[in-house]
């Protein structure tokens, strides 16, 4: 056993050195010609003196304006006091930069360095196809900068926010780096992994949108930016949400929605009725929910919109054992999204009784629940949650969560969740 | 002259029997002055001198079980007034004419009808339904999961226990302190407090199910606890001590103003402490504890932009106590 083991260790070696030596002809002529304008972007704490933390970015005009991720400098970008950005160049010399526009929802920032003169990238007019060889540039984890040749896979094709689906492996401080075609253009910037070669980049399409927008008044706070940039976030997927295909599905003795739009994605669970061990009542559900969530700041994310149907019901109980099973259910809803005291409010909740459109005597308990955003004033998280009450040993539940909305939009979607014909 | 008290086995009234004789004897045989129809005594069991007004004298006649006074094994000794006997399964009780009783109890004072408060049946009963209670707790919870008959033996037995060891803290007291322990009394008021305080939260839970929001659950249990507690301890001191009425009041105000008060320092302090998970009332419960009818989808809507509202005074609120 232990040299077949070994054996194959070293096949794989002997591949992954032949892939180094290789195609990176095209690896070595790009990381020559462009490593100079890629940079180390760091989150300096003025106070320590020192790295809080690291990421890249990389030069796209000749006035030493830089690229990277928000969530490389969202903590400066909250706490100017304490923390300000320095770009580290090849000769070890540091540049302070300072922000010039921010997309908190692509995940894209542009930095300011004064650095004339300096080589710049070119940005891709060209899309690419699937298949094609893409390298990413970037320091990870402090490392020094490293080129890693990947695999362009379109765009994620469910996304909430664009991304190009790229294989290869990303590493943490790598974020804000720039990936490039094989004619050594930016086709995009570093943004994420899954792991396993499975990475994301923000689509170049989106950087052009950033440096074509006007620069906002140094004079707003960057809060208040912040703010528009979610709102218009919301306001795009509620009303895709709103104007999708409500197509109703049945879930166990109840109905469900259906994948109601593109960046909802559905997954189902029901009970397992071979599994004599297992003497709960009988469940069916269905949650759908957007892929990924906004990245505000360290400890605050945002952005997440989930939807869920819950069908229970039991032969085996008697009322009140049911309903002490349902109730262990329906008290228990927790919001898609986490962040900390200093950035959210506490919960503010309104219960009722409420009929349903099909039947008037059918009362649900319902419940709608909000939170307000210390610092982004207008921003809210809700979470909605219906349960039939006049049933006997049978239960519907309907939920939702919308993260980082505004009161309007979120009443506009209860409005359509209720009437929804699920009921 | 003497009286004697004959008095059976529990639950049989007693019997008195008046006397002239300076020696009585006592047995089962027809030839005693008092004849006692119990199997375990001799038929000629005691005999009792009173010929000695001052002191009088009772002598075992070497019977078969003996002669017990105030539970130790007699076999000749002198009694007076009031003293007890215990022959078998009888008790005997002499007394002489001018014997001082103890005043009658009054049937207007708490205190006296609480002392009656320990006959057999309602103790068996109570402790009855306090070992049930959590068992049907324990039922009425579960999700279909079998339930093991050990699971329901813990139950009652600790909820048993917990009463047993209140009333015998209260006995405790009481036996100091008015050297009388009066368990039975204790037990059935301890065990008629944690039923009535079930019952209650009960009907505050039901309440509070049709009428969502509001004074929240807890608050009002509390209330009620705190009520309920203070007449606990309130009778428990009049059982058990010799205090005054008002020393009672203060001693029991005491202890339901320091519930309330724990209840809502803590909730005070907590009211500002960041909840990342919405602590919503999520009470569902079956269609025929639920009284009230529903409102309609547009009624409800209509009070939802007051959530924003509070959600932005509460994002206010712990702001600046940062």
């Amino acid at each position: 056993m232990p040299t077949i083991r070994s054996a194959f260790r070293l096949t794989i070696l002997l591949w992954s050195s032949a892939l180094l030596g290789q195609p990176n002809g095209g690896a070595q002529v790009l990381f020559a010609k462009h490593h100079a304008s890629v940079m180390q972007i760091r989150v300096m704490d003025r106070a320590a003196n020192n790295k809080s933390s690291t990421g890249s970015g990389f030069l796209v005009d000749g006035q030493g304006l830089l690229a990277t991720n928000y969530h490389v400098i969202a903590s400066a970008i909250d706490a100017p006091d304490k923390y300000r950005i320095e770009v580290l160049l090849r000769d070890e010399s540091v540049l302070v930069a300072e922000v010039k526009n921010v997309n908190v929802v692509s995940d894209l920032a542009l930095l300011k360095v004064e650095l004339p003169q300096a080589a710049v990238l070119t940005l891709a007019t060209k899309a690419s196809l699937k298949g094609d060889t893409v390298y990413s540039m970037g320091f990870p984890f402090d490392l020094g900068i490293t080129v890693i040749p990947g695999t362009y896979n379109g765009l994620a094709p469910h996304s909430a926010a664009n991304r190009v689906h790229f294989s290869g492996s990303l590493n943490a401080g790598m974020s804000g780096g720039p990936a490039f075609n094989e004619q050594g253009e930016v086709i995009g910037v570093n943004v994420a992994t899954a792991g396993n070669q499975m990475s994301f980049l923000v689509p170049v399409q989106d950087l052009k949108d950033l440096m074509a927008s006007p620069t906002p008044d140094p004079q707003v706070p960057y809060s208040e930016i912040l703010v528009q940039q979610l709102q218009k976030n919301s306001q795009r997927m509620i009303s895709q949400l709103l104007g999708g295909d409500w197509k109703t599905v049945p879930l166990g003795g109840a109905q469900a929605l259906d994948e109601v739009t593109g960046f909802l994605r559905c997954w189902g669970n029901s009970k397992d009725m071979n599994d004599s061990a297992d003497k709960r009542p009988f469940y069916a559900t269905r949650s759908c929910q957007t892929d990924h969530n906004i990245h505000v700041k360290q400890g605050l994310s945002t952005g997440k919109i989930e939807l869920q149907f819950y069908w229970l019901e039991s032969t085996e109980l008697n009322s009140i054992q049911f309903y002490n099973h349902y109730e262990r259910i329906f008290s228990r809803y927790r919001p898609g999204n986490a962040g900390r005291k200093q950035d959210l409010g506490n919960w503010s909740c309104e219960e009722g009784f409420v009929t349903t459109n099909n039947a008037a005597d059918e009362l649900t308990k319902s419940v709608f629940c909000a939170r307000a955003y210390k610092k982004l004033k207008g921003i809210y998280d809700v979470l909605f949650l219906q349960g039939s009450v006049s049933r006997d040993e049978q239960a519907h539940m309907i939920h939702f969560t919308i993260a980082g909305t505004t009161q309007e939009l979120a009443l506009a979607f209860t409005e359509r969740f209720m009437e929804s014909g699920i009921w | 002259m003497v009286v004697i008290e004959v008095k059976g086995s529990e639950g049989t009234s007693p019997r008195f029997e008046r006397l002239n004789q300076h020696v009585i004897r006592i047995g089962r045989a027809p030839d005693n002055d008092v004849i006692i129809d119990d199997p375990y005594i001799d038929a000629h069991h005691i005999s009792l001198d009173v010929s000695d007004a001052a002191s009088w004298h009772v002598s075992d006649l070497d019977s078969v079980n003996g002669t017990l006074k105030s539970h130790h094994s007699i076999s000749s000794t002198t009694i007076c007034s009031g003293d007890e006997l215990t022959i078998g399964r009888t008790r005997l009780r002499i007394f002489d004419l001018e014997h001082r009783m103890q005043p009658a109890l009054s049937l207007r004072t708490l205190e006296h009808l609480l002392f009656g408060f320990n006959s057999t049946g309602s103790l068996v009963l109570f402790v009855a339904a306090i070992a049930l209670y959590p068992c049907i707790a324990i039922y009425l919870n579960s999700s279909g999961a079998e339930i093991k008959p050990d699971t329901y033996l813990v139950a009652a037995l600790s909820s048993i226990g917990t009463s047993l060891v209140l009333a015998a803290a209260w006995s405790l007291l009481g036996r100091l302190l008015r050297s009388e322990s009066r368990f039975r009394v204790l037990l059935n008021l301890t065990i008629v407090f944690w039923l009535v305080s079930s019952l209650l939260s009960l009907l505050v839970y039901i309440t509070y199910y049709n009428f969502p929001g509001g004074m929240g659950r807890g608050f009002a249990n509390v209330i009620f606890m705190a009520v309920l507690l203070g007449i606990y301890v309130y009778l428990g001191l009049l059982i058990s001590t010799r205090l005054a009425v008002r020393s009672r009041q203060i001693i029991s105000l005491t202890v339901m103003v320091g519930l309330l008060g724990t209840f809502a320092v803590t909730d005070f302090s907590r009211r500002d402490q960041y909840r990342p998970n919405p602590s919503y009332d999520g009470l569902v419960r079956s269609p025929r504890l639920l009284f009230r009818s529903g409102e309609s989808q547009v009624g409800y809507r209509a009070r939802l932009p007051d959530v924003f509202a509070q959600a932005d005074e509460l994002a206010l609120d712990t702001d600046a106590e940062d």
